[in-house]
């Protein structure tokens, strides 16, 4: 029955968090540095260790009074140590490592992918792989066929992934091209809300070719779109552009989701990520998976953007098995998913 | 036992170290790079161990908050700032540039703390040698070792230069006739010196909570220097 310490600032959330044996979440503290990168359109990676050093304690903090404990009530603690932005993980392993060695309590190495998809046991009480996992993010987007091993631990066969920019990316490039804000899904997700998704019709990229995905074509249709209209004197309203890209990048997640969990005969769907946030795919999903006849879950909003809850649900079961990572353990900035050998 | 965990990793050299008003309890030190990630946590346990002391004993942080590497600081004081805030213990929180005067304090003469900061530039400081101690004259800076030297020559005074920054520019600095130039023994913040300045701070409770530590980076982000000058050309 762990109690467990997360502690995720692989990019530019700082996060803390107390989760008892996986599932009931005692406290969660985000501290978000959108403000901070805002201007420069994206994350800045020295920025966000800065940020992270100067806040790291103060979330933890916060999130053991939150929870009304103290580290000396703790099991364990748990961090990200990869993939990420190497300055900012650097910040939460040695903060994590700062905890187990005062605390004289062990230490967890997470993989920030795994967590995420970890999310879905947190918010579904009832939710346990097999199934299909749709991992979408600013930085990847993945097809993951996620099993549990004889230990208890979960272990994600690698189905498809994106060949060039992540989904998250290709939102948020389009976002600036449209003079949106940063970060560029949330803008996006509201503007399509009030637009057409079939004014402006662009290619669903790789739609019939296996479970990888292709997004930067369609950043560059969207291009190619605006100006084409913008020169024949008839610009195309944004909200129609959103619309548009949306349901382009929104199809493809979808469909592939979907083939994968009937060809591998999982029965059931989960997604994960920054943009599993995103309401079209949320509700696409949903109706897709209703008609194919398949079970899905999903994270609740807060789990799918980084958080630290995540963290501490997905070192649960290796807590429970004693699989601690050494005090010396580094960080890991490529690290890849667990198993991920191409299948 | 009561212990001052003390942490100096703002150069290439780390250090990690247990004492009180005895003098250095234990210590564990490392100069491989990239390594202070790795480094720390397991050198304060290996502090620990050896000195047959529990975490509870330790009554205070000490840390080195630069200038200097700069994740190498970060390691330095995210480890000791978590650690002191969830252990409810007050951080003493030094400059490197402090501790490298304070290791030669006995010297009688004006010493210049010069780290390395890459970018053909070094983060300084002077001090004057005070009873106990030493007095730092003027505020902390980056500049080139070029700068540093004329500032010297225009001093006038006797004056020893200590620090990695010194060892890296020795011969520029060499050649001016009222200087000497420190040594690797004098190059790196020091565990004993972080210990004598903490004691001497904790006894007057000039201590800070964990939150208010940040790294003394004397440099702004290139992106922001960036944002800056399309700022100003705009
Ligand atoms: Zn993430």
């Amino acid at each position: 029955m762990p109690l467990i310490l997360g502690i995720e600032t692989s990019c530019d959330e700082t996060a803390a968090a107390v989760v008892e044996d996986g599932r009931l979440v005692r406290s969660s503290i985000v501290w978000s540095q959108h403000e901070t990168h805002a201007p420069f359109g994206g994350v800045v990676p020295e920025l966000a260790a800065r940020a992270h050093v100067e806040r790291i304690d103060t979330v933890v903090t916060d999130a053991l009074v939150a929870a009304d404990t103290t580290v000396r009530e703790l099991d364990a603690v748990a961090v990200t140590h990869g993939p990420g932005l190497a300055g900012a993980l650097l910040v939460g392993v040695a903060a994590a490592k700062g905890v187990a060695v005062g605390a004289g309590i062990p230490l967890v190495a997470v993989n920030h992918l795994e967590a995420h998809v970890h999310a879905n046991a947190v918010d579904d009480d009832a939710f346990a792989p097999p199934a299909i996992a749709l991992l979408v993010s600013g930085g990847h987007t993945m097809l993951l066929d996620v099993t549990v091993a004889a230990d208890g631990t979960w272990e994600f066969d690698l189905v498809g992934q994106s060949v060039d920019d992540a989904a998250g990316e290709a939102y948020d490039k389009v976002a600036r091209f449209l003079g949106l804000g940063y970060p560029g899904g949330p803008e996006i997700d509201a503007l399509a809300a009030t637009g057409d998704p079939e004014a402006v019709v662009l290619p669903r990229a790789m739609r019939n070719q296996g479970y990888d995905f292709s997004f930067s074509g369609l950043k560059t249709a969207v291009v190619q779109a605006v100006r084409r209209s913008d020169a024949a004197g008839t610009p195309l309203p944004p909200r129609d552009v959103a619309a548009g890209f949306q349901a382009a990048a929104v199809d493809v997640l979808v469909d592939k989701t979907v083939k994968a969990a009937r060809e591998r005969g999982r029965e059931t769907v989960v997604i994960a990520g920054g943009v599993a946030a995103n309401s079209r795919l949320r509700a696409q999903l949903a109706s897709e998976c209703e008609a194919a006849g398949l079970a899905w879950t999903m994270p609740s909003v807060p789990l799918c953007q980084d958080n630290a809850v995540m963290v501490a649900a997905c070192a649960d079961r290796p807590a429970e098995i004693g699989r601690f990572a050494s005090l010396d353990v580094g960080v890991e900035p490529s690290l890849a998913i667990a198993k991920a050998k191409r299948i | 036992m009561t212990l001052v965990l003390a942490i100096c990793t703002s150069t290439a050299q780390a250090s990690v170290g247990l004492g009180n008003r005895d003098g250095v309890v234990a210590e564990s030190r490392l100069a491989r790079p990239h390594a202070h990630a790795e480094f720390v946590a397991p050198a304060i346990e290996f502090c620990l161990r050896s000195a047959d002391a529990a975490a509870d004993d330790i009554t205070a942080v000490v840390v080195d908050s630069g200038p200097g590497l700069f994740s190498g600081l970060r390691v330095g004081i995210a480890t000791a700032k978590t650690m002191a805030a969830t252990l409810e213990l007050p951080v003493v929180a030094l400059s490197s540039l402090d501790l490298l005067a304070m290791a030669v304090r006995h010297t009688g003469r004006r010493v210049v703390a010069a780290i390395d900061a890459r970018r053909g530039e070094v983060f300084c400081a002077t001090y004057a040698p005070v009873h106990g101690g030493v007095e730092r004259l003027g505020g902390y800076q980056v500049c080139t070792p070029e700068a540093l030297v004329a500032e010297i020559v225009a001093a006038g005074d006797e004056v020893l230069v200590v620090g990695t920054g010194a060892v890296e520019h020795s011969d520029l600095l060499a050649r001016v006739d009222h200087v000497e130039v420190g040594d690797m023994a004098t190059a790196h913040p020091s565990v004993p010196a972080a210990l004598a300045l903490a004691l001497e701070r904790l006894d007057r409770e000039d201590f800070v909570a964990a939150r208010e530590v940040v790294p003394l980076y004397l440099r702004r982000s290139d992106a922001e220097i960036k944002w800056e000058e399309r700022r100003s050309r705009a």
